[in-house]
Parts: structure tokens; sequence; C-alpha cells
């Protein structure tokens, strides 16, 4: 019994069977080959299994597979409605799970911001204490290249957001009076935004309205699911 | 009319055009469908499926081989209803005749020009191929169905089994080789100058 070959060579062999190989590897095997009794005997055993499997006897199809109306009726076609209410409960289920997640995040960021402003001069990472006074000095003189004055603007609005409750509290006498205009923060952009986010009325509005978009259509889709024969 | 006009007027809702299509392939469609399940009746149920199944997804066709396309449907049926199967053994392996008997050669395997040696030659082959078939791990059967049996080259079959053509090559290799192992044992019954020796070099 001669050696066995490798799952490489068979693989190799049977590739080399439906030509199927480039040229150069054709060109390796055909010498191996000649050289190589175990293989030749081996491509002539493949050769006779493929062959064998070619006269599987082809079958008859029994009967026609046409297709009648009948065959694509209902029960059928899903309700064109159906696919339009289902995506609808998915897009606002995801809109709902990344509202609520954002108003976690920013909250939890509020409470860090908390802690930062709180232990500010001491608190500082080891990279954040290199670069401070770099970010500071270009905060002073160039305040236009966003990248290098990323954590000084990430300390900024940390520190806008920690700042909202007095700011809010300030706000309502800065309408009456020139003492609160002393308190008025600093008109900074990322401070308004904050401020925006806070904003609790209008996020829980849209967190409703989703959460209604999401069971009705969702319920709606269902019940269309249901009516199906 | 040709294939591409065909496809054409079935996408714009023409039965009478899909079943054009349906009449060129349905014989290719049923014999991966049979040699996959290893039984007529499933084969049947998975072939009508997958025709249904296509023509409600002609908008999906891209170009390419259409019999590649639609034989990928067939099989993704052929693999779902082994899957059930699996979940829920139950069918009978052999045709069945009117009382329940056992039928070597059914209606469907029968050739009107051929004598009853040779037809029975045949059934026994269709069998020893079957059997061996059967052995194999479905996505081992699925190529060498594709490639050796319906004559798919190494593109379309790839295509058609939603593998790589790497993956292809590979799988044929060694599903070829257990189909020789497998059909040695069934020596005498394969047609004389393809049977396999038992004493192989492998």
């Amino acid at each position: 019994m001669a050696a066995p070959i490798s799952p490489h060579d068979l693989e190799t062999l049977s590739a080399f069977l439906d030509n199927q190989l480039p040229g150069r590897e054709r060109n390796r095997i055909q010498e191996r080959l000649l050289a190589e009794p175990a293989l030749k005997a081996a491509l002539e055993d493949l050769r006779r299994t493929r062959a064998v499997l070619r006269r599987a006897p082809r079958l008859r199809a029994p009967r026609t597979f046409r297709l009648t109306a009948a065959m694509l009726q209902p029960g059928a076609a899903p309700n064109p409605w159906f696919a339009t209410l289902r995506m609808a409960s998915i897009l606002a289920t995801v809109a709902l799970a990344v509202l609520v997640t954002g108003e976690v995040a920013a909250f939890r960021l509020r409470s860090i911001g908390l802690t930062f402003g709180a232990a500010s001069p001491a608190y500082e990472e080891p990279a954040a204490a290199a670069q401070a006074p770099e970010a500071e000095s270009l905060g002073a003189t160039d305040t236009t290249t966003p990248l290098e004055t990323g954590p000084a603007e990430g300390e900024m609005t940390l520190m806008a957001v920690t700042e909202t409750p007095p700011a809010l509290e300030a706000a309502a006498p800065a309408e009456g009076g020139a003492a609160a205009d002393a308190a008025e923060p600093e008109e900074d952009p990322v401070f308004r935004t904050a401020e925006k986010a806070a904003t609790p009325s209008a996020l829980r509005l849209a967190q409703f309205g989703l959460a209604g978009l999401a069971l009705v259509s969702g319920l709606a889709a269902w019940l269309l699911r249901r009516r199906r024969p | 009319m040709d294939e591409n006009k065909l496809i054409q007027y079935a996408r714009q809702g023409d039965l009478d055009a899909f079943n054009r299509l349906v009449e060129i392939h349905q014989e290719a469609a049923f014999n991966v469908a049979y040699r996959l399940t290893g039984d007529a009746a499933s084969a049947e149920d998975v072939t009508q499926d997958a025709f249904i199944s296509a023509y409600r997804s002609l908008a999906r066709y891209r170009g390419g081989s259409f019999r590649a396309w639609l034989l990928r449907i067939v099989t993704n049926a052929g693999l779902d209803e082994l899957r059930r199967r699996k979940r829920r053994p139950t069918t009978a392996l052999e045709p069945e005749g009117a009382e329940g008997e056992e039928v070597e050669s059914p209606a469907w395997l029968e050739d009107p020009g051929e004598t009853p040696e040779e037809a029975a030659l045949r059934g026994e082959l269709n069998a020893a191929i079957q059997r061996c078939l059967d052995g194999l791990d479905p996505d081992f059967r699925l190529v060498v169905v594709l490639v050796d049996i319906e004559g798919l080259d190494y593109q379309e079959a790839a295509a058609s089994a939603r593998a790589p053509l790497g993956t292809v090559k590979s799988r044929l290799a060694r599903a070829r080789l257990r189909m020789q192992d497998c059909l040695r044992g069934f020596g005498e019954l394969l047609p004389a100058g393809y049977r396999l020796e038992n004493e192989g070099s492998l």
C-alpha cells in the first residue's frame, strides 16, 4: 500500500483534475506526478470516483413545479403595512434607547463634573498633567485649534455643566437687577448647549412620543400578522 | 426567448415567463434537492418551496448565473429541511409503492429506453451513490452534488453554496476522498470500469 498523501496534495490533485489550478501550480504537480507513483495512483482514484459520481442517474422531475396564482396567494404575501409598522416600531425603540442612554450618560457626566469641580486642583491624570500647561498656553494664545485645545475644551464643558445649577439660579434675577448681571457666566456656546440639553420637558416629550410610537406600531404590526390566514 | 428576457418579464410580475424558467431549471433543482435530502417526497416539497421563494425574491437577483442563484435557494431550502429533520427525525429513505413495499426503481428514476438489467444496474448505482452521499456532512455533500453530479464549475458552486472558492475546493477534495472510501464498499455494484478497487493507493 502506498504512502498516504497529504490533505494539501489531495486538494491540489482534486483541483488539477477539474482543471482549476493556475499555470505554475499545474506545472509543478505535473512534474511531481511523473516522479511520484503514489501521487499518480491517488489522482487515478480521484478520477474514477469523479467518473462514478458523474454517472449518477439523472432524475426526471416527478411532476411540474410551475407556479399557479393560488400558490402565490395570501397567506403568502405579507401585508405591505406589516413591514413598515414593524420597522417603525424597531426604529422608535432604538431611538428611545439612545435618548435614555444619552440622558443617563449626561447625568453621570454631570456627577463626574461635580467631582472634578470639587477636587479640581488635586485631580490631574499624569498625562493630563503633562499636557495641561501646554493646553493652557494654547488656550490663551490660539483657541482655534480644536485638536490641541481638546482637553481644555473638555474641561470647560465639564465645568460649565457643573456650574449649571448656580447659573440657572442666577438667570432668573438677571432680568431684574444689575447685581445678577455680575453673576452671569461668560457667554459660552458649550455652556448654552449643555443648558439646552438639560431641558427636561422636551426630552421627556420625545421619550414619551417614541415609546408611544414603538408600542402602537408594534401592536399594529402584531395584529396585522395575526389577521393573516 | 432567452433567459435574460424571461427573467426581466418575470421580475415585472409575469408568471408565465417565470414558469418558463421553472421548466428550464426544475430538473436540476429537483436533482439537487433529492441528492441533498435523499428522499423524493422531501425533494418535491423543497423544490416547490424554492421556486415560490425564488419568484418572491426575484427583485434581489443581481445578475450573474441564474442557475447558481436558483440553486442557492434550493440548497438553502434543502439544508433547512435537513435541519428540521434532525430536530424531528421521521421519514423513510426508500421510496414505497402503492402497497407500502419498497420500490427499487421509482418512476422518476425509470428510463424507458433501457433494458431491465440496465435499469436494475442504474437503480443500484443510484442507491450506492445516494447511500454514500447521505453519509457526508451536508456542507460536503452539497459541494459534491453541485460540482460532480450537477456539473457546476467552481465559481457557480461557490455562489450556490455561499462559500469562498477555497472552501469549495477543499470541501470537494475531502468529500471525493470520503465518497471514494464509501463507494469501494459497493464493489461489484458499480459499473465495470468504474469499480474502485479495495487495495487502492490511499
